[in-house]
């Protein structure tokens, strides 16, 4: 694996998808912060570089607005750590969001011509 | 969802980073590097930290915590303008709070029974034809006849009561007290929907007989001082004016009968008035003393009862013209007679004489305040702007070191919140003290004791929201300019924009023009009411006050009758005199000086004209001695002597008249030898032989020389009276040998009063004296006020105008020319303010010009004197500042910038 510059290589995030992201990684199960910047990383090919100062702060919100809750476990390394879970209606939003989703990058790449690249 | 603490976020982020670490490592750096990555990674901690915290729902809590501790901070910086701006606030607040609560229970506040709003009040408009002899009421008194006629005949009123007020002695172990009693009819309580608090309250079954109801019911506050809230006095015995009377009842906590400013401890039943005062006048169609008051059946309006009552007051006018004691009377006064209308006017504040007499005062007083809380609230708002400009360039400095501008505007909004919170609480707690001390100085005599110092809420309110408002606004507009100029111009102090440039300094010198203007204002107002009572004193009642006594009696009261009580006075006068104190002792009918008289029309024959007074002239009965007592100078004829005198009765036969009366009347010839008739009927016979002329004094009031007419007190019927003692040492100590020599004569005799004649003018004067002490009290604080602003927008100009100066000096100006700079724009400002207000001071005296005597309105001497006082107010402002200004060192004031 060769280094990548940050700045330069990797994708920048798009406002609101962090959200999606951490949604979608918890509703393969229960993970801690780390766990989740580690998986958007590893199941974006390394393409996405979650910086982890904004992701406490939208973990922090999506908890305020129930879609997630936490608790105090151990990690598998023994390592104390807070762990978050989709509630019910965090599964809600996720299938929603996801629609939303697609919805938004059908109609983007139809608007940039894309429809018959793809 | 319960709140996270800032600690476990925290433990959060630490795990986080451990747990990277490991990863790390397990991908084979060293421990150390893979610390530095997963900092790095993570970005600033801190930051992360602060924006978890920031998104807790208290912050603002946390915020307002901080914000109200840098507020305080900030205001012990600056203690003057702290206070200042306190002051202005406290005496605004406090001040308005107080003079509209007392004026909103004089003049607004409704009684405190049910439904006040639909009781209404009967009226007589028109002409009254009074018998020969009795007293001219005012419009709203009617014949007791007529309101029993409209409670049998008319179908308009659902309710309807009489009542009328005396002053009765209550006879305790050793002595008598004088307290109020109303006196009413058996619907009174009924009506105005009273309940009792013990025991039972008047019915119609009450008042049926004359003289068969000895019953009284007492107020909560006389059962309280008088009986220490026994339940058992129920059924116990009071003897009123030698009457006993059962008490049957305790009227409900707070009730005052219908004239807050004469609270009655007793009420008794109307057909026990004769039994009691000595007079009935139940039947009597020639006098009037009735308030008479009720309800109107619902859904009848007042103007609908006017019109129903008409035809019923045309028969019963018509009616009186029939009887057998209709005097004669000239053709326009049975014409206004027989053209008087019954009207029906709002019964809802009760019938108090005292709101009468005050209601001028207080409104002027209430003026007077609005235009105090003016100027402390321009007063505020300029001292606010001042602050936050002054604070400007620290604002730039912190903007420039990444202050939020939020974070800014939030704490001048906590300072002007902490400032109008700190000063309306001082407000309200001055607000009572100066309403009981405006109370004290009321006193018994003008409702002083009737009023509380208790705030009006609404009031208290408007005050605290209106000043809050504008502290906010004050403070935080200002910041709002600060924070939008760019930190790099404000932090060289260029920023023009906002309430530091040009612009915003015309504002700030605009609010010290008005403050001067209104300054003006009260200075000469206080000095227009200052002269009247200075003159009122000055020119006195026309007789020496010096070591002069009165002492006031009511025997009928004690259970005299007039017969024997004229031997009373008789003897009473006689012990007086050989009292080694006193020079000369005299008995009067009436109290002079007390604002209340008996007056009368009369005719006066001479042997060269007939002339009928164009009104009700006050009268007097007098016994000899009396004139001796005041000093007063016989100037025509003889003084009243033993002769003047019958045994019983009324049988009037000498008349002395004063100096006005001949010099207005009879053309200033001597009328001695001339005979008097009451009334000015063509046929009314003058019989009373005109006896002498004494020289004019002031018997009723101060203000206009009245024509007046004496009469000697033995050739009436005697009930009450006052005796006049001239004593040859300081009257205060002969007190104690009156009362003495009153308790030989008589130990159960009442002194109603005892005072000297110089506290009786003290009693007349009481509203020109709250009037003078107020303004005064209130220019000077004007004064004061406009002084912090013109200090506030002076001390700002000589800041903003220190290159200016340094410039000038460096080119040779003086230092003198550097302050006079400033003095000379403060003088400005100050000239202008006076020139705005001259105007509104021509205004304001006519407003209150029926409350001044002995001074115009337009008063020039008054105007001069205020504009001199502001303008040595202008100097003493602007001395601190100017020599600032004129100290300025050239070189540091060039380079400070």
């Amino acid at each position: 694996m060769k280094p990548k510059d940050p700045a330069g290589q990797r994708l920048a995030l798009l406002q609101g998808t962090l959200n999606l992201l951490i949604l979608r990684t918890l509703g393969l199960g229960k993970q801690h912060g780390q766990g989740i910047a580690r998986a958007i990383q590893r199941e974006s090919g390394d393409e996405l570089l979650v910086d982890h100062g904004s992701l406490y702060p939208a973990l922090q919100r999506l908890e305020k607005l129930s879609l997630i809750q936490a608790e105090w476990g151990t990690s598998s390394n023994n390592r104390r750590a807070r762990f978050y879970t989709l509630t019910a209606a965090g599964r809600e939003e996720l299938a929603s969001e996801t629609k939303q989703w697609c919805r938004l990058v059908e109609v983007m790449s139809r608007v940039l011509g894309l429809n018959e690249a793809i | 969802m319960s709140k996270r603490h800032d600690e476990d976020f925290h433990a959060e982020i630490e795990a986080h980073l451990q747990l990277e670490i490991d990863e790390l490592v397990d991908g084979g750096m060293s421990r150390a590097e893979a610390a530095r990555a997963a900092h790095r990674a993570f970005g600033n901690v801190t930051r992360s930290r602060e924006r978890f915290y920031e998104s807790n729902r208290w912050l603002w809590l946390d915020h307002l915590a901080r914000n109200t501790r840098y507020a305080l901070r900030q205001m012990k910086r600056a203690p003057v303008s702290t206070a200042a701006i306190l002051l202005s606030l406290a005496l605004g607040v406090g001040l308005n709070t107080s003079i509209f609560s007392l004026a909103d229970q004089a003049l607004v506040r409704p009684l405190p029974v049910e439904d006040p709003q639909t009781l209404v009040q009967l009226k007589w408009n028109g002409i009254f034809v009074v018998a020969g002899m009795g007293s001219n009421g005012y419009g709203n008194l009617v014949p007791f006849p007529l309101y029993h006629q409209l409670r049998d005949e008319g179908d308009v009123f659902a309710d309807l009561f009489a009542r009328t007020t005396a002053n009765v002695h209550l006879a305790l172990k050793d002595r008598s007290l004088p307290v109020n009693a109303e006196i009413v009819t058996g619907s009174f309580f009924e009506t105005l929907g009273v309940n009792p608090r013990l025991g039972r309250l008047f019915t119609e079954s009450d008042d049926v007989v004359p003289g068969g109801h000895p019953q009284a019911v007492i107020s909560h506050e006389f059962w309280w001082s008088q009986f220490a809230g026994r339940e058992s006095v129920l059924g116990e015995q009071l003897r009123i004016n030698g009457v006993q009377l059962t008490i049957i009842g305790v009227a409900e906590k707070g009730f005052q009968g219908t004239d807050w400013s004469v609270a009655p401890s007793i009420w008794i039943p109307m057909m026990m008035k004769e039994a009691v005062t000595g007079w009935g006048g139940l039947d009597e169609h020639r006098s009037r003393f009735a308030h008479v008051f009720g309800r109107l059946k619902d859904g009848s309006t007042r103007s609908q009862a006017v019109a129903h009552l008409e035809p019923l007051f045309d028969r019963y006018l018509l009616a009186d013209t029939e009887l057998a004691d209709w005097p004669s009377v000239s053709e326009d006064q049975l014409a206004g007679f027989l053209g008087s209308q019954l009207d029906v006017v709002s019964g809802a504040k009760g019938q108090s004489w005292a709101a009468e007499e005050i209601s001028s005062p207080l409104l002027i007083l209430a003026g007077a305040t609005g235009l105090v809380f003016l100027l402390a609230c321009l007063n505020v708002a300029n001292l606010s702007v001042a602050r936050v400009l002054g604070a400007r360039r620290a604002t730039a400095l912190r903007t420039a070191l990444g202050a939020s501008r939020r974070r800014i505007l939030g704490e001048s909004l906590v300072e002007s919140t902490v400032f109008a919170v700190i000063g309306g609480t001082l407000g309200a707690l001055l607000a009572p003290t100066v309403s009981r001390f405006v109370l004290t100085m009321l006193g018994e005599g003008a409702g002083g004791t009737g009023l509380n110092a208790g705030l009006d809420l609404r009031v208290l309110g408007f005050a605290l929201a209106t000043t809050a408002v504008l502290t906010v606004l004050a403070g935080t507009t200002p910041a709002l300019f600060a924070a939008a100029t760019p930190p790099a111009l404000a932090l060289q102090q260029r920023g023009a924009d906002g309430m530091g440039g040009p612009r915003g300094a015309a504002v700030r010198k605009a609010f010290v023009v008005a403050q001067f203007s209104l300054a003006l204002l009260l200075l000469v107002s206080a000095s227009l009411f200052a002269q009247t009572l200075g003159k009122l004193r000055a020119e006195g009642p026309g007789f020496s006050t010096t070591n002069l006594l009165m002492l006031e009696i009511s025997p009928r009261n004690d259970g005299y009758d007039a017969g024997n009580a004229k031997t009373l006075v008789r003897r009473l006068q006689e012990r007086l005199e050989a009292l080694p104190e006193t020079a000369e002792v005299g008995v009067a009918a009436h109290s002079m000086l007390s604002g209340g008289s008996w007056n009368n029309p009369v005719t006066v024959v001479t042997d060269q004209m007939r002339v009928a007074t164009d009104r009700s002239l006050p009268m007097n009965a007098i016994t000899p001695g009396f004139f001796e007592a005041l000093g007063a100078k016989i100037l025509m004829g003889r003084s009243f002597d033993e002769t003047d005198s019958v045994d019983e009765g009324w049988d009037l036969r000498s008349v002395i008249l004063n100096k006005e009366f001949v010099d207005r009347y009879l053309e200033g010839k001597d009328p001695v030898g001339g005979r008097l008739a009451f009334g000015t009927a063509p046929d009314a016979l003058p019989e009373i032989e005109v006896i002498g002329v004494v020289e004019s004094f002031q018997d009723t009031g101060l203000r206009e020389p009245e024509p007046q007419i004496y009469f000697s007190l033995w050739e009436r019927r005697v009930g009450s009276g006052t005796i006049y003692l001239r004593t040859t040492t300081d009257s205060e100590y002969t007190m104690n040998s009156v009362r003495t020599a009153m308790s030989e004569v008589d130990p159960t005799l009442t002194a109603v009063s005892l005072r000297t004649v110089d506290d009786q003018l003290d009693r007349l004067l009481v509203t020109e004296r709250v009037l003078s002490t107020l303004a005064s009290a209130f220019a000077v604080l004007a004064t004061v006020l406009a002084m912090i602003g013109l200090y506030g927008v002076l001390s700002f100009s000589a800041e903003r105008r220190r290159n200016e100066i340094g410039i000038r000096m460096a080119l040779g100006a003086s230092r003198w020319s550097a302050g006079s700079l400033l003095v000379r724009e403060a003088a400005a400002l100050a000239v202008l303010g006076l020139v705005i207000a001259l105007p509104a001071v021509w205004g304001v005296g006519q407003l209150v010009e029926n409350q001044l005597f002995g001074v115009q309105p337009t008063d020039l001497a008054s105007i001069l004197a205020a504009a001199a006082i502001l303008f040595a107010a202008v100097l003493a402002a602007s001395a601190y500042p100017a020599r600032k200004l004129s100290r300025v060192k050239p070189l540091e004031a060039l380079r400070a910038d």
